[in-house]
């Protein structure tokens, strides 16, 4: 090889090309490893199918998360082994696949059942693999599905179900994904983990140093299971700044251009520094206004065609949609979403809260 | 998991301390001697050997091959599960533990992806290892102290460039690593 060949080699050109061709590759890789692996089948189901790269299929297609050889079968069947999988170019009809969690290498195992029924039977009882988490493609009948079952096909009954037509996210579908991450991971201290628990001291109303970083990582793990077949991206750069979150989607006809559906802009509302020193509202308040700032000049750089500021409001007592009052105006004139969440830092205050709110509603009803 | 042949390990080993700057970690070797096969890494290669004497590696397909200096010995490794597990409970505590076997997993993703019979290529595909201006039996420096970056450490930031610049994306160092693995992939081959 000469100095002008590995110069070629590494060129931009060359560069470019692999980075269209690959498009996706390792995007997911700060996730779970089983949600990786079914956003990985979405990915690359949407490469096959969705376009019609390949036709659908008269059986669902599996995936088994098994990076392992098949195991042999009393009747032997062929197997056929899938370097770079998930670049698209390998047929997956009429197959079991067994993957590695990030689905970039394969084995095949031909498929010869010729119902659901079967093709279960063949996990459970033949393979005794039931217990490993699977997902399943269905094109059938004009469907385009995906089946996970995160505990495997043993545990049918905790499949769920994504729509992999999907195209469109709307800023109310990002709410509600939103607030039930909120409800599950972050509005209390008992609801949140060890690792990324907002509290340095919650009794104390005393916030981590990076809280801002925790809910982001909260967040990109809750929509990456949400929206299983888009792209969640954090930290992106452009000249006005370093965006929070964003989600967007690859065109199936070149993975390398996306439609980008929603970008979130994340502030913490604090009462104390994490040494334990007044935090001043003051301070709040320009986080809220640089927030704003941030949700419309990100959204007009990049294209993007919605954008939210979502404020976590880690003080005593919530302030609610009230703690918009200076920036509500102009947020309704650049079209920025203002959504305002409440870490309380006592569960027995989350549970008055809730029996606040059913009061409330009773008192609407009567 | 497949047993891991020997040779992979070692290629693992190499990519892991080639991109040990992309991913800000420190590398566990950042001199390589350049040969004609797949470098040795002698303190991965002690490594190994004292990890099989505690039980957490099982060797498997072992065999022995002449070489110029004498014989080399080939095996395939498997975890012992029972036994790693503690171990690794105590990587995943350490924040810069964990970063590097972040990046060795991704890289071990990255390289098996090509296919297995094309792991041992990827190295001698290498901006660094196949650099034509250093021969054979002379030291790739893969952490050059001197301001300048090894050749595969350019290679990365100008792809982190060029995503930006063409696609608008910032690329994080996992997906660097498999965008960059991948590129290597037209400039491998079977062997026969």
């Amino acid at each position: 090889m000469t100095v002008a060949g590995v110069a070629a080699r590494f060129s931009d050109e060359a560069l470019e090309a692999t980075l269209r061709n690959n498009y996706g590759s390792a995007v997911d890789a700060d996730l779970p490893e089983e949600l990786r692996f079914v956003r990985g089948v979405a990915r690359l189901a949407k490469k096959r199918f969705r376009e019609g790269v390949e036709s659908p299929s008269d059986m669902p297609v599996l995936f088994l998360l098994h990076p392992s050889a098949p195991p042999v079968l009393s009747e032997p069947r062929s197997t056929r082994y899938a370097p770079m999988i998930d670049d698209g170019r390998t047929a997956l009809g009429r197959s079991v696949w067994f993957v590695n969690f990030a689905v970039t290498e394969g084995v095949g195992l031909e498929m010869t059942e010729e119902d659901d029924a079967g093709l279960f039977s063949l996990v459970r009882d033949e393979m005794s693999l039931g217990a490993l988490p699977a997902a399943i493609v269905d094109t059938r009948d004009g469907a385009f599905n995906l089946r996970y079952y995160p505990e495997g096909l043993n545990k049918s009954e905790l499949r769920q179900l994504t729509d992999l037509s999907r195209r469109t996210i709307s800023p109310s579908d990002v709410y509600d994904a939103l607030n039930d991450i909120y409800l599950r991971d972050l509005c209390s201290p008992s609801s949140q983990t060890h690792g990324t628990g907002t509290w340095k001291s919650a009794a104390e109303l005393r916030p981590h140093e990076d809280a801002e970083a925790r809910v982001q990582r909260v967040l990109k793990v809750g929509l990456g299971a949400w929206f299983t077949g888009f792209t969640i991206r954090e930290e992106q750069t452009q000249s006005t700044g370093r965006l929070d979150l964003e989600i967007e989607e690859p065109h199936m006809d070149d993975a390398s251009t996306v439609t980008r559906h929603m970008l979130l802009e994340l502030k913490v509302l604090r009462a104390k520094h994490v040494g334990g020193g007044a935090y001043s509202n003051s301070k709040n308040l320009t986080a809220l206004r640089d927030g704003l700032v941030q949700a419309r000049t990100y959204r007009d750089e990049r294209n993007v065609r919605a954008s939210a500021l979502c404020c976590f409001d880690m003080r005593a007592v919530p302030a609610g949609d009230a703690g918009f009052a200076t920036v509500e105006a102009d947020a309704a004139s650049w079209g920025v979403s203002l959504w305002m969440w409440h870490l309380f830092h006592t569960d027995k205050d989350y549970r008055q809260s809730l029996v606040e709110i059913d009061e409330v509603v009773v008192d609407e009803e009567a | 998991m497949y047993p891991v042949p020997v040779d992979a390990i070692h290629v693992t080993s190499y990519f892991a301390d080639a991109f040990a700057s992309v991913w800000k970690t420190p590398a566990l070797t950042e001199t390589v001697l350049k040969t004609r096969a797949v470098p040795r890494n002698r303190r991965l290669q002690d490594a190994i050997d004292r990890l099989v004497g505690r039980g957490l590696f099982i060797p498997t397909a072992i065999s022995y091959s002449a070489t110029p200096t004498g014989a080399r010995l080939a095996a395939s490794y498997s975890i012992n599960r029972d036994l790693a597990n503690r171990a690794l409970e105590v990587v995943y505590a350490d924040e810069e533990w964990r970063a590097q076997l972040d990046l060795t997993r991704e890289v071990a993703i990255g390289i098996a992806s090509l296919g297995h019979d094309r792991i041992n290529q990827t190295v001698l595909a290498d901006a660094s290892y196949s650099d034509p201006l250093l021969d054979f039996n002379t030291v790739v420096d893969l952490g050059p102290d001197d301001g300048e970056q090894s050749k595969t450490a350019d290679a990365n930031e100008r792809l982190a460039a060029v995503a930006l610049r063409t696609l608008g994306q910032t690329l994080t160092p996992s997906e660097l690593t498999a965008f960059y693995i991948r590129h290597l992939y037209p400039f491998t081959e079977v062997p026969a």
